[in-house]
């Protein structure tokens, strides 16, 4: 990884630690480094990545080598209706990569078991 | 087979498949379908099968220690599994491509993290009973102290 990529991770990693796991008035000590990073050059990929998600014609993104999506052009939505139970009350979501149980919380358990992470 | 004949068959088919269908899809009424449907359109491509169920794992930990009171999310568990899904990308991305790609992965992970907020607020009280049974159960299995 590059300098700047090393850079962009750490502010990624700080930023969705920041994101996920702090309350909000401890964002306030991030760093003058972190938030640099955060409010500039990711901002631009943000506000790009925000435009694309936005205009669904434009096609853009990284189908690597084992990353393509598990369906054909304009297939989407067969593909995201389709649904399995693993065991008796929990249904998952291919498309969603996400467990429920019956009573509509998330199957978390589930979700680790069938997707295997 | 005649039109009667035939018309017969389809219903028992349609039948059939509402049957089978049926339990699964109506069971969870309280998933908010069109979101995720609208969020995850242009997604798929850029996180694996396992890493996208890691991010969703992760936005649900979230979602839960902000909604339920003796959930707390743990940082460091957090912090392992993120820079996991983050490094672990193809190799052959240019700068602007691996920018690109953290960037729709922090999206993802805070997307799927804002409607599970929303779902478990819908039902706060099945959805924060559900996460204190999955941490006496399955402790290791979440994100959370």
């Amino acid at each position: 990884m590059t300098h700047l990529g090393k850079l962009i991770f750490a502010g990624f990693a700080a930023a969705a630690l920041l994101v996920a796991a702090q309350p909000a008035a401890e964002a306030k000590t991030m760093g003058p480094t972190a938030a640099a990073i955060v409010g500039g050059v990711a901002g631009l990929a943000v506000g790009a990545a925000i435009a694309d998600s936005a205009n669904q014609k434009k096609k853009k993104k990284y189908y690597y080598n084992g990353y393509a999506p598990p369906y054909g052009p304009g297939t989407y939505d067969p593909y995201f209706n389709q649904a399995f139970s693993p065991t008796a009350g929990v249904v998952c979501y291919p498309a969603q990569r996400l467990c429920y149980n019956n009573n509509g919380s998330v199957a978390n358990h589930w979700t680790r078991n069938v997707y295997g992470y | 087979m005649n039109i009667l004949t035939s018309i017969r068959h389809v219903a028992g088919a349609t039948l059939l498949l509402a049957g089978l269908a049926g339990p699964a899809l109506a069971a969870d009424d309280l998933r908010i379908d069109d979101a995720w449907k609208a969020a995850l359109v242009d997604q798929h491509g850029v996180l694996t099968e396992k890493q996208h169920a890691q991010v969703n794992a992760i936005a649900y930990g979230a979602a839960a220690a902000l909604l339920c009171d003796g959930i707390d999310i743990d940082a460091d568990k957090v912090a392992v599994a993120v820079t996991g899904v983050l490094a672990d990308g193809p190799k052959e991305l240019s700068e602007d491509e691996e920018l690109a790609r953290y960037t729709d992965i922090m999206l993802t992970l805070g997307t799927a993290k804002g409607i599970l907020l929303a779902e478990g607020a819908l039902h706060k009280a099945e959805f924060c009973a559900n996460a204190a049974d999955e941490k006496a159960k399955k402790p290791a299995d979440t994100f959370w102290k």
